[in-house]
């Protein structure tokens, strides 16, 4: 029942960080006015500042969150690599390159939609190689290396595109887009991402199962009846959903995929399958607690969400890396 | 009734032919050593007798159908499979390691059925793991996480079960559990495959020896009626003595002779 009590305590602690987001900034809002704007009532500054600034930013970081930590838990034990995370696949690289090029030949003007559907288009296509390799291959290893592959041309063609970037003006929108916000999204933009961010969610907690025979490594689960294409096909398509879903919305945000998964795991007996939920519902508290420190933290330009959450995430990182249990060769 | 049936088996990996004209089968009741080289294709056979690889030719049978017409899970119902190689990912505990042998029942170790719980405490009995239940796996000894593998496989129930180098790296007394468990389950209506690569062991634990080299089977049958210098020779290159302690075969290996001679020896040399 632990479990149970670890699941109410991380939906509070979610519910609390995006109401407290909801609280917090330069025009403090009263609670009671809060709950009024919320229902529809309240004066009209009240209402905008709830519904069109505060509530989709704070709901984006944390849906945001829980695709980005539901895929790391996801790919950590498809991997049975704790460092593994949405990045490693190259998903995160290839959507990013996918906005940088909109960006780069000025289409990203064209409308709100554009910079986030190429992004999504990347992922999509990253998605498209990384499970052709899962089918194909024989190896997990092959499928890590494919990704880095993957993610290093993407990076290059990014760099690539910066280096020839045709004005100060589209450098400037690259290399923001690159540092990760969920500034000024409203709810049409979660809107936008949700189908596709709820369709890789479900994918991923439909294939939980199989993540948890893992454990004993690739011949024996396959010996104990899991079927090891499929499953890769589900965990590549469901992770490359959601991260896809997730750069559209926010663009790129490391780490929290790699660390919720992380500290959450001990807490559900070492269990991948069981690890999912916890995961996402952790990594989407954390991104809402990190964003709302952004906002009120007193630089005279505001902390972008990725910058925040590199900083926290990037000390982690090297600990786990450290502190890791070697059970396997 | 379960039964394996091999027939005529050929498997090539990278145009090579590691499995040739292989034929046996496996039924509930008999514990069947696979004994040869390195190399001699032991580990592909079973892979191959699983339906994880696809045969180059001949045909497999579980139960009068080839494991590629049974789902991973169905097929995983009948047949239980041990690897050589046990990499365990996460710190899990001994309990829900065990558990993950109900995985083919459509159970995890987050959900369990009674029937499942009760396949798994059965099995942890049965192995002696009871005070290891709640331990962490990694911080057992290679012998305890052998017999916490055992212990996995036991617990999905399937009737036949292929286990490759059970005993490997294990001290004395390890291997005598494991092999007293194999036997064991043997006795009580399994079938298990057991690939191994000490002589003297399965000579001793052993119904049936399937002797093999270079991807063929040279000899088959009862210790009493294979196990022979000649056999050894064929499968080996090792001229070997094979001796009858009454019904307990003795093998003896070649190698240099003891110049202290036995311990009694010694005592009179010392005296002397």
């Amino acid at each position: 029942m632990s479990e149970r009590r670890l699941f109410l305590g991380l939906t509070a602690a979610g519910v609390l960080a995006v109401a407290a987001a909801c609280l917090i900034g330069p025009v403090p809002i009263p609670g009671e006015r809060l709950l009024a704007a919320l229902f529809g009532g309240g004066e009209v500054g009240d209402r905008i500042v709830l519904w069109e600034i505060r509530l989709p930013r704070a709901l984006a970081a944390t849906l945001v969150g829980a695709a980005l930590g539901a895929s790391g838990a996801a790919l950590q034990g498809l991997l049975r690599n704790p460092l593994a995370e949405p990045g490693v696949l190259g998903v995160s690289a290839s959507a990013a390159l996918g906005a940088t090029f909109v960006m780069y030949f000025g289409f990203a003007g064209a409308g709100p939609w554009v910079v986030p559907a190429a992004a999504f288009l990347g992922a999509l296509a990253a998605t498209a190689v990384i499970a052709l390799a899962a089918v194909r291959t024989a190896s997990m290893v092959t499928l890590i290396l494919v990704g880095v592959g993957l993610s290093s041309f993407a990076g290059a063609l990014i760099a690539l595109l910066t280096n020839l970037a045709p004005t100060p003006f589209s450098l400037s929108e690259m290399v923001q887009w690159m540092l990760g916000s969920v500034a000024n999204r409203s709810f049409d933009d979660l809107f936008a991402a949700a189908p596709f961010l709820a369709a890789g969610l479900a994918v991923l907690f439909g294939s939980r199962r199989g993540l948890a025979v893992l454990t004993l490594g690739e011949e024996a689960a396959a010996g104990a009846g899991l079927d090891l294409r499929r499953q890769r096909l589900l965990v590549v398509l469901g992770a490359g959903l959601a991260t896809g879903a997730a750069v559209a919305l926010a663009g790129v945000i490391g780490f929290v995929g790699i660390v919720a998964p992380h500290l959450m795991r001990p807490l559900v007996a070492h269990d991948p399958a069981r690890s999912l939920l916890p995961s996402a519902l952790f990594a989407g508290f954390v991104l809402t607690v990190a964003d709302t420190a952004a906002r009120i933290a007193p630089t005279t330009t505001e902390l972008k969400l990725g910058v925040v959450a590199a900083l926290l995430g990037a000390p982690v990182f090297v600990w786990i890396a450290v502190r890791r249990r070697v059970t396997h060769g | 009734m379960a039964e394996l049936r091999v027939r005529n088996l050929e498997v090539r990996l990278g145009g090579r032919p590691i499995v040739r004209e292989v034929s046996l089968s496996l039924r509930p009741g008999e514990l069947v050593a696979l004994l040869g080289p390195n190399g001699a294709g032991k580990t592909t056979l079973l892979r191959a007798a699983l339906g994880l690889i696809p045969p180059d030719g001949g045909s497999v049978r579980l139960d009068g159908l080839p494991p590629s017409r049974l789902s991973p899970a169905a097929r995983a119902r009948r047949v239980g499979y041990l690897p050589q190689h046990r990499p365990l990912a996460w710190p899990n505990r001994v309990r829900d390691l065990v558990a993950l042998g109900r995985f083919a029942h459509g159970a995890t170790p987050g959900r369990l059925g009674p029937a499942d719980r009760r396949a798994v405490d059965a099995a942890i009995r049965n192995c002696g793991l009871e005070r290891f239940r709640s331990r962490a796996a990694d911080t057992l000894s290679g012998g305890e996480q052998a017999l916490v593998h055992c212990a996995r496989v036991f617990a999905s129930e399937a009737p036949l079960l292929l286990v490759d180098e059970p005993v490997a790296a294990l001290d004395p007394r390890h291997q005598l559990r494991v092999m007293g468990l194999l036997r064991r389950r043997a006795r009580e209506g399994g079938g298990v495959l057991a690939v191994l690569h000490d002589i003297a062991v399965a000579a001793r634990w052993a119904d049936r020896i399937c002797w093999m080299r270079d991807g063929r089977l040279v000899a088959g049958g009862a210790p009493g009626a294979t196990l022979t210098p000649e056999t050894l020779a064929a499968v080996y290159d090792v001229p070997a003595t094979v001796f009858w302690e009454g019904r307990t075969p003795i093998v003896i290996l070649p190698g240099p002779e003891r110049p202290e001679g036995p311990p009694g020896d010694e005592e009179k040399a010392g005296s002397a």
